[in-house]
């Protein structure tokens, strides 16, 4: 039995220890919100929060997470959606949408760590998460139009 | 599921007896047939409930990024005068009324919203029309003295109102054409507010195929021979079969499935799976091998006629000099690789089948599965996902749902799902074809006089006829029979695409009086399908590029040149001259910066772009790209403008990374290690001005990719003198 924390609630599976953080979710515990790319950390699409930190959780043994705090796509919006998700609506980045649950991950990890990044910062931050429709621009100016939001919110 | 009436349809959307439903029956590439009382009730895509709020539409198009959802429902809101985001939007199930492209539920061409741009609002304008019929009989007044507004009907004098739930059970639509909106008073086309499916995208809880879950599902993977084409010819399975989990190790024709409760098991198992291949007739080959080939086929054969102005050849042959321009261009083998592997769920039951996944095609999957199992149609179920994690052509094969049937069927009528890994899914899908091209053109007084370009590349039809025609041939002709058919019509069809498909977008829209474009093909036996602007993708990029070159070899600026040689098509020199103004072209660039240009009409629409590389040493990185459209009339300007990066960004990862090698008859690349994408941190920025119309609109999810990878690579030789006429650019 590994236990771990995700979206704020304590959870347990028994499953073989090398089984990937990112299919223990989908199948054992059946948030799907989080998705499969390439299995190899190589696009993004599986990411989450580990203790607050984006991580690529198609390579992430589900041994390495026990004790640790996960949050998912889902546990972003528990109270309706997330400032930055509110954003990322309003300006529609979006497209086919199956990348945005990752791209969204690794925006809110950034903009918990650097409030104000800069444009080198975001390319830097969002290089790892791949989008095939090709919303790297918008995903940008969501960034920052989030980042000014909650700047001006007086966070 | 939906049937044809009225009480299963109500059911399907949830909704009250006391509903008004509609068929808003919507032809297009067919006549017209207009929506009428007698059928009203037969071809079922819209309905109201009683109750506040209550409005349902059955989506029939796929929706995989391109705003299909968003573009249908501004159409029909518009007229109908409701928000479009109070419309629930449900997936239609697989049905005659459907039917767009002969017959077939079909998502695909750039064709949605131009071939419903008169009929969806006509079928909108008509249910208003209904409404305030009903509204006018049921207060007792006349249509004049009622005014409508989002879906309520207020008197003039606003002392009485009636919704359009309130009047559900009492409306009837009429057969008679209504007048449509003039454009200025448009409330919805044209503005850019409305995102049907946003929200859901950006809290994770839009479903895909991948998602699909049923008590009691069985998880599989497939190992596939590592050449195309090949066997298996022994299977060694006994270590798989003790990874805990694992329920069966199973021959099927696309490979051997290993089948367990889970993902990961059936991963990890498929590795002590060792099979013993037959290779097949494709070991041999190679990308290399078949350019040389295709080289020397175009030496000697000019190709079937695609198109043929004047007498290109003659005024060639009469050509010397520096008035003669030659090259050779070739195009590799490349991936689509949607974001959302492949993937399908099935269930085979001896009287039925439902199968569950993302596809643009739905009938021919039905027909296909129908077929293979052997039950009639009707039997055959297939629930389409909402949602497409990417399409770009890939997903309207039948390759995948039917590897599921086919297992679940194996496995005694289990319910199954098969997912591709990311491996799975650059190795063994359908590619674009590589191409090669022979160019020759002459020149006289510094313009372009005659034009030949030659051709090799596999048929995109050959392949996809077959597994076409069939499903548009009647039920009752036998399978066989239809087999037959299709086997010719596909011969036939191989021929005519090198008209249609392997040539499109190939033609000069310049004023060239001399043109030959031919096409061949080599009749290879490697899976290949439509990739995001097919034929345009890659002639695309060869029209525009040589052009560059004779742009050069007649001592003009690119720009210049084309704008001179753009007398007839008015529209795309508007293009061109509003990209010029953009990118501000001719005024000298910072140290390092060079452009290139390129424009190209496809699928209804013009576009031009100019992309600026900065150079560091003898690499570049695209900076910026500016691009004008012209798509007619922009329904959603904001979708218009995010497929025209769209199309940019997926064109660039193909311009300067996309290449697939095929070795000893298989696919080297695997991953995004090595099958690389452009990512934000070099993706440029894009501006796109859309051109002021008038015009209906036409096909944008497409059009924004053949101009990109010419105008890198004339960038490219502006910079440095040297021409790149062999893709991917940073190869």
């Amino acid at each position: 039995m590994i236990e771990f924390e995700l979206n704020g609630e304590k959870v347990s599976v028994d499953v073989p220890a090398d089984t990937p953080l990112l299919w223990v979710v989908r199948e054992e515990l059946r948030l799907t919100g989080t998705k499969f790319g390439c299995g190899m950390g190589l696009c993004g699409a599986c990411t989450m929060h580990i203790d607050g930190t984006a991580s690529r959780t198609c390579i992430m043994p589900i041994s390495a997470v026990a004790g640790r705090k996960i949050t998912t796509i889902e546990g972003l919006s528990t109270k309706g959606p997330s400032q930055l998700q509110k954003v990322w609506a309003e300006l529609g980045v979006p497209q086919c949408g199956y990348c945005q649950s990752g791209q969204i991950m690794q925006a809110a990890s950034l903009l918990n760590q650097n409030q104000q990044p800069s444009e080198a910062e975001i390319d830097a931050s969002m290089a790892g998460n791949i989008c095939r429709c090709g919303t790297y621009n918008k995903i940008k100016d969501a960034i920052k139009v989030a980042a000014t939001r909650e700047a001006g919110s007086g966070q | 599921m939906i049937d044809t009436n009225r009480r299963d349809f109500l059911k399907y959307t949830g909704l009250g007896s006391a509903s008004f439903v509609v068929g808003l029956s919507l032809p297009t590439m067919a006549a017209k047939r207009k929506p009428n009382s007698a059928d009203q009730f037969k071809n079922h895509y819209f309905a109201i409930g009683q109750n506040e709020d209550e409005f349902v539409f059955v989506m029939d198009k796929a929706e995989m990024g391109q705003g299909v959802i968003t573009g249908q429902l501004t159409l029909f809101c518009e007229e109908l005068d409701l928000d479009p985001q109070r419309v629930k939007v449900i997936p239609a199930p697989v049905h005659s009324v459907y039917g767009t492209m002969a017959g077939l539920q079909l998502t695909g061409g750039s064709t949605s919203t131009p071939d419903r741009w008169e009929v969806l609002r006509q079928a909108g304008a008509k249910i208003r029309h209904g409404m305030m019929q009903a509204a006018a009989a049921s207060i007792g007044t006349s249509v004049s003295n009622l005014k409508v507004s989002n879906g309520e009907i207020h008197t003039l004098d606003g002392t009485q109102v009636r919704t359009y739930n309130d009047l559900a059970a009492e409306v009837k639509v009429f057969d008679r054409d209504v007048p449509l909106k003039e454009p200025k008073d448009f409330k919805y086309i044209g503005k850019s507010t409305y995102k049907a499916d946003a929200i859901e995208k950006s809290t994770g809880t839009s479903e895909f195929g991948i998602d699909f879950h049923m008590e009691g599902m069985l998880t599989a993977v497939i190992l596939r021979c590592p050449t195309f084409g090949g066997k298996a010819k022994s299977v060694k399975k006994s270590a798989a079969l003790d990874v805990p989990g694992i329920k069966d190790v199973i021959q099927i024709s696309s490979g051997v499935a290993i089948v367990g409760e889970k993902y990961w098991q059936v991963l990890k198992a498929r590795k002590l799976v060792s099979v013993e291949w037959d290779k097949g007739k494709n070991a041999n080959l190679s990308s290399e091998s078949i350019q040389n080939q295709y080289d020397n086929k175009l030496k000697n054969d000019r190709g079937f006629k695609v198109h043929k102005d004047g007498d290109a050849k003659g005024v060639l042959a009469d050509a010397k000099g520096a008035d003669l321009v030659e090259a050779v261009y070739e195009a590799p083998y490349i991936a689509h690789a949607t974001m959302e592997p492949m993937n399908a769920a099935a269930l085979v039951k001896p009287d039925r089948v439902d199968v569950w996944t993302g596809t643009q095609g739905p009938t021919s999957v039905r027909a296909e599965v129908a077929d293979f199992v052997g039950l009639p149609r009707e039997n055959v179920h297939v629930h389409n996902m909402k949602y497409l994690g990417g399409g770009f052509g890939r997903r309207s094969t039948v390759d995948y749902p039917l590897e599921a049937v086919e297992l679940s069927k194996a496995l005694g009528g289990e319910l199954v799902k098969v997912i591709w890994s990311r491996e799975d899914d650059t190795q063994f899908s359908p590619m674009r074809p590589i191409s090669r091209h022979h160019m020759k053109a002459a020149l006289k007084d510094n313009r372009p006089v005659a034009w030949e370009h030659r051709i090799g590349c596999e048929s995109l039809l050959q392949d996809f006829a077959p597994s076409i025609i069939p499903h548009v041939l009647p039920e009752w002709v036998p399978g066989s029979a239809r087999r037959a058919v299709s086997g010719i019509a596909g011969w036939v069809m191989g021929a005519v695409d090198l008209h249609g498909l392997t040539g499109e977008g190939a033609k000069p829209e310049y004023d060239i009086p001399n043109v030959f474009v031919g096409a061949t093909s080599l009749g290879l036996d490697i899976p290949v399908h439509f990739w995001r602007s097919v034929g345009n993708s890659y002639n695309g990029f060869v029209k525009e590029s040589f052009m560059d070159e004779l742009a050069y070899a007649a001592g003009k600026d690119p720009l210049e040149f084309r704008r001179e040689n753009l007398g007839t098509d008015k529209r795309l020199l508007a293009v061109l001259e509003k990209v010029a103004d953009m990118s501000k072209w001719g005024e000298p660039l910072p140290e390092g910066r060079f452009r290139g240009v390129a424009a190209h009409f496809s699928f209804g629409s013009y576009v031009a772009e100019v992309a600026e590389i900065q150079m560091s040493g003898s690499s570049f990185n695209v900076e910026k790209v500016y691009c004008a459209v012209d798509c007619g009339i922009a329904v959603n300007p904001d979708v218009v403008v995010d497929q025209m990066k769209s199309g940019i960004i997926y064109g660039l990862t193909a311009a300067l990374y996309g290449k697939l090698d095929l070795v000893e008859g298989g696919i080297r690349q695997s991953n995004f290690h090595d099958y690389q994408m452009v990512r934000m941190s070099e993706c440029p920025d894009i501006e796109v001005a859309i051109m002021e119309s008038k015009e209906s609109p036409m096909g944008v999810g497409e059009p924004g990719l053949p101009p990109i990878a010419a105008a890198v690579a004339n960038a490219l030789f502006a910079a440095t003198g040297t021409r790149h006429r062999k893709l991917p650019l940073k190869a």
